[in-house]
């Protein structure tokens, strides 16, 4: 639409200023001429001119259009663009010309955005690294028990990580496999260096030493490379609880099944050398029963 | 407009839940299946037969599939009648009635277990395999007769 009728208003029409401008210019006229041809001021040719499709009375439109030596028509605006119009190539090539540094710098903001999410995707998603801790449910005071760590990294070659795994007051480490020198156990606290091909077993014996709280709390991280932003946690098993049974017997009924000594067998095998003390599991499981005498901190086993 | 509404108000939904309902039947029981067969599969990875079952001399041949357990456990009934004289590979615990194995490290292939009688086995004998499914972690328990 490029005439609006309301009634009790005057006629507006909707012209393409660049048109006008080209006219003019091919013309050689000033918008001085126009101005007063038109009987407005040069400011407003000036104005029609800079906007795309400006809103003027009909009536100036046809005296616009009468200094130009044009039809009226010919100063609408062009309800669809006309590519092979050489003011429409002209609006085109300018205004590509003024925007051109503004396509640049979004089309180099968009690719260093994508190379950074693609570098984080990609950084995120080629570590699958995981962590699972194993514990005891229950365990005695002053018994050894075991905690196993499993680390899972890339499926093909190796990966460097750093396991900590901080443990719970009032505990001592006895043995660590793999082991791991002075530095590394520090403050309740295990820390592994170590290179892992797809996975690793990561165990330690540890015993309570006082009975303060009845449930005991593990925490613990794995990183690749030191990189703290690839900072993971321990899932798993994070509690055991104090009592008075062997930490094998999982269902605390005083006998050590079939199915607990397959599960110690199964899931302890690879660290039997941390000095697990499978034969005293083995010679409970053998037997009918037992029972922990706290007075002499010893198994009493049933035959 | 009534025609038209009966047709779109039974036709496709009629149709629809037909649809649905065949590929829900299918689909339970590709699932039923599937839980079957993995429940088969893992029951199955150790299988046993007695070679023999009568005289002095009892013979259990075990037939450890993959994933071989890594540990297995099998227990021989027989009655307390029977004076075992010996057994091999040796056995864990031998009470009367009961002699207890435990297979550490087992691999894929025949496990033979044998037991010597102080006279001709007197009624009848039954075994039990237990051992914890290595992909599930499952416990798993299997009888043996002859």
């Amino acid at each position: 639409m490029t005439e609006n009728n309301i009634p009790g208003a005057m006629t507006m029409i909707k012209i393409d200023g660049g048109k006008v401008k080209l006219l003019r210019e091919n013309q050689g006229l000033t918008q001085l001429y126009l101005a007063t041809a038109v009987q407005v001021t040069t400011d407003t040719i000036s104005r029609w001119e800079n906007k795309r499709y400006p809103n003027i009375k009909k009536e100036n439109g046809l005296n616009l259009a009468e200094a130009l030596g044009v039809p009226l028509d010919e100063l609408l605006e062009s309800p669809t663009p006309d590519v092979s119009s050489p003011f429409n190539t002209c609006s085109h090539s300018t205004r590509f010309k003024k925007i051109w540094p503004l396509l640049l710098l979004a089309i180099t903001i968009a690719a260093i955005l994508g190379t950074f999410g693609y570098y984080l995707m990609v950084a995120t998603t080629s570590i699958p690294l995981t962590a699972k801790r194993s514990l005891p449910v229950h365990c005695i005071k002053g018994q050894p028990f075991p905690v196993v760590i499993t680390v899972t990294g890339a499926p093909t070659g190796s990966t460097a990580l750093i396991l900590k795994e901080e443990l719970p007051e009032n505990t001592t480490i006895l043995k660590t496999l793999p082991g791991v020198n002075a530095a590394g156990l520090k403050n309740k606290k295990i820390k592994w260096l170590q290179k892992i091909e797809q996975s690793g077993v990561f165990s330690y014996l540890l015993t309570i030493n006082d009975r303060k709280n009845e449930n005991l709390l593990f925490d613990g991280s794995v990183a690749i490379n030191n990189d703290s932003s690839n900072l993971l946690p321990i899932t798993g098993d994070t509690e055991i609880s104090l009592g008075i049974h062997h930490w094998a017997d999982s269902n605390g009924d005083n006998i050590i099944s079939d199915n607990e000594i397959l599960t110690v067998y199964d899931r302890y095998s690879e660290i039997e050398e941390l000095g697990l003390n499978i034969d005293l599991i083995e010679e409970i499981w053998l037997g009918s029963g037992y029972n922990w005498d706290q007075k002499t901190s010893s198994y009493e086993i049933f035959e | 407009m009534v025609p038209i509404q009966m047709v779109t108000t039974n036709f496709r939904p009629a149709a629809y839940n037909a649809i649905i309902k065949k590929i829900l039947l299918q689909l339970f029981i590709f699932l039923t299946f599937l839980v079957f067969q993995h429940v088969a599969e893992a029951k199955n990875l150790i299988s046993g037969q007695y070679v023999t079952s009568s005289g002095k001399e009892i013979i259990l041949s075990l037939q450890i599939l993959n994933p071989a357990p890594a540990n297995l456990i099998v227990e021989q009934y027989l009655s307390p009648k029977n004076a075992v004289v010996s057994t091999s590979p040796k056995a864990k615990k031998r009470t009367s009635g009961k002699i207890k194995w435990l297979f550490r490290n087992t691999a894929v292939g025949r496990l033979s277990i044998s037991i010597h009688l102080q006279s001709p086995l007197q009624g009848k004998i039954r075994g039990v395999v237990r051992y914890r499914d290595p992909v599930s972690g499952n416990f798993i328990e299997s009888r043996i007769s002859p």
